[in-house]
């Protein structure tokens, strides 16, 4: 487990698990799940996006990119894509996440999002974040970005 | 024995969800890098809000709390006013202004008083947004003397009967237009020229022309318009109606940042015969320009030190992803967008059913 920390407070903390694999843009998270990749949102987009208020996915059968949108989120103050970890077809969409979105605001890496059946899964996944050492280079990176454009407001 | 929690103003205040986020308060950031460098802030008591307007998340018939209530579609968390005073003296950078809203309340004077005096030591310039209902010339008098710079009235509704139907009389409310108009009168003879504003809410049923008199009105009187579109409130009695069309919204920008600077007036600008504008009446180059500047567009609010607004409001009267007032300034893309959205086919608001 990566433990990422901006300040004391406490949601300036965040957990990315190193068995996971991350998009570095959109902060969906990819698990390996036999031939099939979980996807979900990791401890970061979520204190980024705020408290969830609408979710659209691609529906079940999709094909899908890697890099490009299978589905998008909302807040009340933030719109923005979720991009996919791997090229696939989407085996399912968890409705009960994309209808009350503010689940994955309460438990992020259970209320996964969709089931993908990846088409490429092993040069996919080989230039994205995964294991602790990666994960935290990843997230420095990304902290001093957000920290440059004023957009961090942990301390 | 234990103490109590102090739940109500001026121990205690609700904030706006973007002031919050400006304030690291609540976590997340602003869709397109918006910024708000106003910090909105609601009296809050147990009791609520003795008014009962149809369109307002914090109606006095709504269920629930009134701290718990969405306002403007979104919580407004509520903090200690020590805990505010504090954050904002931590960072002065990010704060222009700080906008006391009142509610009707009979200790809403006194409160607001009472917080106006706790932010004196902030570099901070002060707005009140007023509640003509409970208040006296008298009062906006000691509100200016007590620091505040600009005093604001949300008359909200561009005529007197939809005021009265969904403000006054119809849904049992205590307001009355006249007094919300004296009001605004008397805020601009004691703070002073264009340092008085008026909420406006584009698509509570009025015709274009209607509210493009209003504003006229408002600009005659020497206060500014701040301009809202309307958006349905969940659990307001308004919440199944529908969100006002972009393009209702776009020309009464227009016309209302035309009127202010002269370009036009509510006489030269044309109406067809349901009352939707048909010509502004300006030189078709020169509004090209003004519509391409892309300031008519944005957020109209109280100004900043150095910003022509500091009330940006993002996302405030519609979702980020179909923005009414831009909290910035809008690029090539969007202007394209208006540009359609200006010349947009009716049916507007007006021709809703009454009632909705």
């Amino acid at each position: 487990m990566a433990l990422i920390s901006a300040g004391t407070k406490e949601e300036c903390n965040w957990e990315l698990p190193d068995d996971l694999y991350y998009h570095k843009k959109d902060h969906v998270w990819a698990k390996v799940e036999g031939g099939k990749i979980r996807m979900g949102l990791d401890a970061f987009g979520v204190w980024a996006a705020g408290d969830l208020a609408q979710m659209r996915t691609f529906p079940n059968g999709r094909a899908i990119r890697k890099d490009h949108a299978f589905g998008n989120i909302e807040s009340g103050k933030f719109i923005g894509p979720m991009r996919s970890p791997v090229s696939g077809k989407i085996l399912e969409v968890n409705d009960a996440v994309v209808s009350n979105p503010s689940m994955v605001n309460d438990d992020n890496y259970n209320n996964w999002i969709v089931l993908v059946e990846p088409s490429n899964a092993e040069e996919d996944l080989a230039d994205l974040p995964h294991g602790e050492e990666a994960i935290r280079s990843w997230m420095e990176a990304e902290l001093e970005d957000f920290k440059s454009k004023d957009l961090l407001n942990c301390d | 024995m234990t103490e109590s929690i102090k739940v109500d103003s001026p121990a205690q205040l609700q904030m706006s969800l973007a002031a919050a986020m400006t304030l690291g308060l609540r976590p997340g950031i602003f869709y397109r890098g918006a910024t708000l460098s106003c910090i909105n802030l609601l009296l809050t008591y147990e009791g609520g809000c003795a008014g009962n307007c149809a369109y307002c998340g914090l109606q006095r018939q709504r269920d629930g709390r009134f701290s718990e209530k969405s306002f403007i579609r979104v919580e407004w968390p509520s903090f200690p006013l020590e805990e505010i005073i504090a954050r904002i003296g931590r960072h002065p950078e990010r704060v222009d202004r700080v906008c006391i809203s009142m509610v009707t309340h009979g200790r809403a004077v006194e409160d607001t008083l009472a917080v106006a005096r706790s932010l004196q030591p902030l570099d901070a310039a002060v707005s009140i947004l007023m509640a003509p209902t409970v208040m006296t010339r008298e009062n906006i008098v000691t509100l200016k003397d007590t620091g505040a710079e600009i005093g604001s009235v949300a008359i909200d509704a561009a005529t007197e009967e939809l005021f009265d139907r969904y403000r006054g009389k119809t849904v049992k409310g205590p307001h009355e237009w006249e007094r919300y108009w004296q009001c605004l009168a008397d805020a601009v003879e004691v703070f002073g020229d264009s340092k008085a504003g008026c909420h406006l809410i584009v698509g509570l049923g009025e015709t274009e022309r209607e509210m493009a008199n209003t504003i006229q009105r408002v600009y005659d009187l020497g206060a500014n318009v701040h301009l809202f579109s309307f958006y349905p409130e969940e659990g307001s009695a308004l919440a199944d109606r529908e969100a006002c069309p972009p393009g209702q919204y776009r020309r009464l920008q227009l016309a209302s940042y035309m009127i202010q600077n002269g370009f036009t007036s509510y006489g030269s600008i044309s109406y067809d015969e349901s009352g939707r504008i048909a010509g502004f009446g300006v030189d078709p180059e020169e509004e090209k320009i003004v519509i391409e500047s892309g300031i008519p567009f944005m957020t109209s609010g109280c100004p900043g030190k150095d910003k022509l607004v500091s009330c940006t409001r993002p996302y405030g009267d519609g979702p980020p992803g179909d923005i009414r007032s831009y909290p910035f300034a809008p690029n090539m893309e969007d202007i394209a967008k208006i540009r359609m959205e200006l010349t947009e086919s009716y049916p507007g608001c007006s021709e809703l059913e009454e009632g909705q």
